[in-house]
């Protein structure tokens, strides 16, 4: 076994062998290789951490959740219970576009990076990071950073910066914070805020 | 088998000690059979905030490094005959802690008691590791300000992730007035923003600071208090007490809307 760890396949869920001779800094440069390269191959996937004979950490076992939780990820430890890491729920692709679900409030510190859309079941709180290409759907308030390439829909929005197609809204938005459902897009060059679900007029606009 | 709970914070300063001391002596009222870890390796104080510091023989580290027995380590609080302290050592770095041996101290421990408060460093370095390590819940201490709101949520971030989901809240050094005049972040917008249960609401009270200096547990000493009510309450939540939040001024009807959620 030459790299620090493998991903392997089983009927349990994706399993991560360890190599127990590389230093564990090599393991966590190889997650994080890994995961910023095939995001959609691991979302939604339950990955189990087969030490391989390797003693890990408890420091170590809390780095290694830092860097699946980052990427919405999470993991047990071969025949234990406990979860580390974050669950994404379930990610599939609806009529071509690939939306994953994160089950919960996306914290100071953490960042999601995902090719496709999100939904968020909670908040997005200041210190936290979105970067998506197409669509993030909040059921929860904004307030850090969202960069998305379509739209941003959010029960409300206070958020430290936006960025929707190559638009960003900078300090325009302290005027625009809404604590109402509104759905942020991009309208002939510039980003408007709609109420949620609000029906197109057949009047012609200028 | 006893609940193992991490006091933290992010921020230092925030009264995590304090808590941490005044939890344990009050869950030791309610006939409880608690000891308090420091796990401030270097920068010990939980021994004077509890006024033991004149007792301490050996360590945890001398524990860790095999120079003595768990029992031998463990300090009898001066009033509370149910309470313990398990002091930290001095002479050392947070980076000498080996976690594993501190984990595997702490589960030994966890058989012979009610509850092990592990009282946490500031930051959410080694430190921290090492706090939250042998830990399954979690006491985050916010003050009232955005700086203290904000690293609360990275810990909290932090400790979901090491599967530590059983968290809780405490607001400490509430006051009423500068909340009223806006100066200070009101304790429905800090729940609203960290979504995890309050457990309680403790407000600045000189009273605190007095009975440090003396070497006394606040609630030991000055129960009547309403800095000592409030711990009270604290210990009597996580025990599982629906205990209504009371009104720390008639004007603020915002606090009779919290309620202890059923676990
Ligand atoms: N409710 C309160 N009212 C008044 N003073 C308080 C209150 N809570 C804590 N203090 C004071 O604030 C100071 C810091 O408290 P404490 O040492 O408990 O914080 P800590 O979070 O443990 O700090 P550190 O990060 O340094 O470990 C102490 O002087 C303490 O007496
Ligand atoms: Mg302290």
């Amino acid at each position: 076994m030459e790299k620090p760890a493998i991903f392997k396949g089983s009927k349990e869920g994706i399993v991560l062998v360890v190599n127990p001779e590389s230093p564990f800094n090599e393991v966590i440069d190889f997650l994080n290789k890994t995961f910023e390269e095939r995001k959609l191959f691991f979302s939604g996937a339950s990955v189990i951490l087969n030490p391989n004979g390797r003693l890990i950490a408890e420091e170590e076992l809390g780095e290694m959740a830092d860097v699946f939780a980052r990427y919405g990820l999470s993991f047990k430890i071969m025949g234990e219970e406990k979860v580390y890491g974050k669950e994404v729920i379930a990610s599939r692709d609806l009529n071509e576009e690939k939306v994953a679900l994160i089950p919960h409030t996306i914290r100071s510190g953490q960042a999601i990076n995902f090719d496709g859309s999100i939904v968020v079941l909670g908040d997005i709180n200041e210190g936290a990071e979105i970067n998506v290409s197409k669509s993030v759907y909040v059921f929860g308030i904004i307030r850090g950073i969202v960069n998305a390439g379509e739209s941003v829909v959010s029960l409300g929005f206070q958020p430290l910066r936006m960025t929707i197609g190559k638009k960003q809204l900078g300090k325009e938005l302290s005027d625009k914070t809404y604590r109402k459902p509104r759905i942020a897009k991009i309208e002939n060059g510039e980003v408007v805020f709609k109420v949620v679900g609000e029906k197109q007029s057949l009047r012609r606009r200028e | 088998m006893g609940r193992t709970i991490v006091v933290t914070a992010g921020k230092g300063g925030v009264g995590k000690t304090t808590i941490t001391a005044n939890l344990g002596a009050s869950l030791s009222k309610l006939g409880r059979k608690v000891v308090l870890v420091d796990m401030d390796i270097g920068l010990r104080n939980l021994d004077v905030v509890m006024g033991l510091e004149n007792r301490i023989v050996y360590n945890i580290m001398d524990i860790a490094e095999g120079r003595c027995k768990i029992n031998q380590a463990l300090v009898r609080d001066k009033r509370q005959s149910g309470l313990f302290l398990l002091p930290a050592s001095q002479v050392h770095t947070k980076e000498d802690v080996d976690i594993d041996s501190i984990v595997s101290i702490i589960s030994a421990i966890e058989n012979s008691f009610d509850y092990v408060l592990l009282d946490s460093p500031a930051g959410i370095e080694k430190g921290f590791e090492s706090a939250v390590a042998p830990s399954k819940e979690g006491l985050v201490v916010v003050t009232p300000d955005v700086s203290s709101v904000r690293d609360a949520d990275r810990v909290i971030g932090l400790l979901e992730n090491r599967g530590i989901l059983g968290l809780s809240l405490v607001v400490n050094r509430y006051d009423v007035d500068l909340v009223n005049r806006k100066k200070m972040l009101n304790a429905d917008s800090i729940v609203e923003i960290l979504g995890l249960d309050l457990v309680g609401i403790v407000p600045e009270d000189k009273a605190v600071i007095d009975s440090t200096n003396r070497g006394e547990i606040l609630v030991n000493y000055y129960a009547n208090t309403i800095a000592a009510r409030a711990f009270e309450n604290v210990a009597r939540r996580i025990e599982g007490e629906n205990v209504p939040f009371v009104s720390l001024n008639s004007q603020n009807k915002g606090f009779m809307k919290f309620f202890r959620r059923g676990k």
